[in-house]
């Protein structure tokens, strides 16, 4: 059958906890950031690093990181702190968390470009590290403020009744983000890119 | 998608043969589609992503579209009928032979260019070629039985060939397929609209 390395596969079903599916899926992009600055010190380092590899990053921040991740935590989860919490929506940590993910945005079209030209113009690898860097050090401090300071908060306001809604929410919203195993689909492809790494560090 | 679309009711009162392959028929229109949407998105020098995408995608269509759906056809559908007086060696049937192995070619083609994604500057073109080949191969070809074979075999079997045909196709399932695959396949099908793109 399959080879690709197994990885987590975080889904939302209605016995979980919203805040244990978000922090599951912090575990895979952590995942992919660290090979992104595996990717990157290569690079650096002046060792062979082809454009695809940053290209197939870029996919699961789009795809997985932003749009599947990011998307539960801006369309559900934030306007549940502002609403249930009285969290402010302009300032505060749903604010923070906010401008994290539209900073990260503009760092992730940026190695998304440098990546596609990075075989032509070789000189791209300068933008491609300043995005990357400053996209790592980003995710990583984003992570950690919503696992340790932000997160911990919110699970212990959640009663089982809130709990269960959000999980609702984040179910529909995975259904129509094309299905409940993306976050199979791509736990696969970061392993693959790790056996990939594995393969190069080796060699 | 739920169980209930395919494999699960075979026996079931009222489900006809032709019935099980049409529904079977709607899944693989829809990898057909995840299919053709990453093909679009897949650029010149294809990724380790897209290589992962690729195998997934040959995997369900030898495991579902192949074995399992054209299996079930070719061994017992097609069988039945040529019992009932369809010629084999021409005709309806002998096309629809050709385009099951006509399509195998294409799948191996799809592997064989996403193992080059990385080493072979070819890869990109041989997986385009082969893709959107067994793309329009299958859907004209699903085309053709939903609306002209498969009509032809509602008249031609009895309740009783029907009958024993579903049957057939449960024996089938659990004989050809092992424990776990149709869960597999069941995911893999998600996986392949997850990262269509």
């Amino acid at each position: 059958m399959n080879a690709h390395a197994p990885g987590p596969v975080p889904t939302s079903s209605s016995d979980d906890s919203p805040i244990a599916v978000l922090a599951e899926e912090h575990a895979l992009i952590l995942r992919a950031v660290e090979l992104l600055e595996r990717g990157l010190a290569r690079l650096e380092a002046g060792t062979s690093m082809g454009g695809p590899f940053f290209a197939a990053l870029v996919e699961f921040f789009q795809v997985f990181a932003d749009r599947y991740h990011h998307g539960k935590e801006e369309g559900i989860l934030f306007p549940f702190m502002v609403a249930e919490m009285d969290y402010p929506q302009k300032s505060g940590p749903v604010a923070v968390l906010s401008s994290d993910h539209t900073a990260g945005r503009a760092h992730v079209r940026a190695m998304a470009d440098a990546a596609a030209r990075l075989e032509a113009e070789p000189a791209v690898a300068s933008e491609l590290l300043e995005h990357g860097q400053a996209y790592a050090v980003l995710l990583r401090a984003h992570v950690d403020r919503e696992d340790h300071k932000v997160f911990p908060t919110v699970e212990d306001f959640l009663g089982s009744d809130e709990r269960a809604g959000l999980c609702a929410a984040f179910a529909r919203f995975e259904s129509a983000e094309g299905g409940q195993r993306t976050a199979a689909h791509y736990a696969d492809v970061v392993g693959v890119l790790e056996r990939d790494m594995g393969r190069l560090d080796r060699s | 998608m739920s169980n209930h679309e395919h494999g699960h009711h075979h026996g079931k009162e009222g489900t006809t043969p032709t019935q099980i392959l049409m529904a079977e028929h709607e899944l693989i229109l829809q990898a057909l589609e995840a299919l053709g949407k990453r093909l679009d998105r897949m650029g010149d020098d294809p990724t380790p992503a897209d290589r992962v995408y690729f195998e997934k995608a040959v995997e369900f269509l030898r495991g579902f579209a192949d074995k399992c759906h054209h299996g079930k056809e070719e061994d017992l559908l097609f069988k039945r009928l040529g019992e009932r007086g369809f010629p084999t060696q021409g005709g309806p049937i002998a096309v629809m032979l050709s385009e099951h192995q006509a399509g195998r070619a294409f799948i191996r083609g799809i592997a064989e260019g996403a193992a080059k994604i990385g080493s072979d500057p070819g890869a990109a073109e041989a997986i385009r070629h082969n893709g959107w080949g067994y793309i329009e191969l299958l859907r004209n070809h699903i085309a053709k039985e939903n609306e002209v074979l498969f009509p032809m075999a509602d008249r031609a079997l009895s309740a009783e060939d029907q009958h024993d045909l579903a049957h057939a196709f449960e024996r089938f399932e659990a004989q050809e397929t092992g424990a776990g695959v149709h869960e597999r396949m069941v995911g893999l099908l998600q996986e392949l609209r997850a990262g269509a793109g």
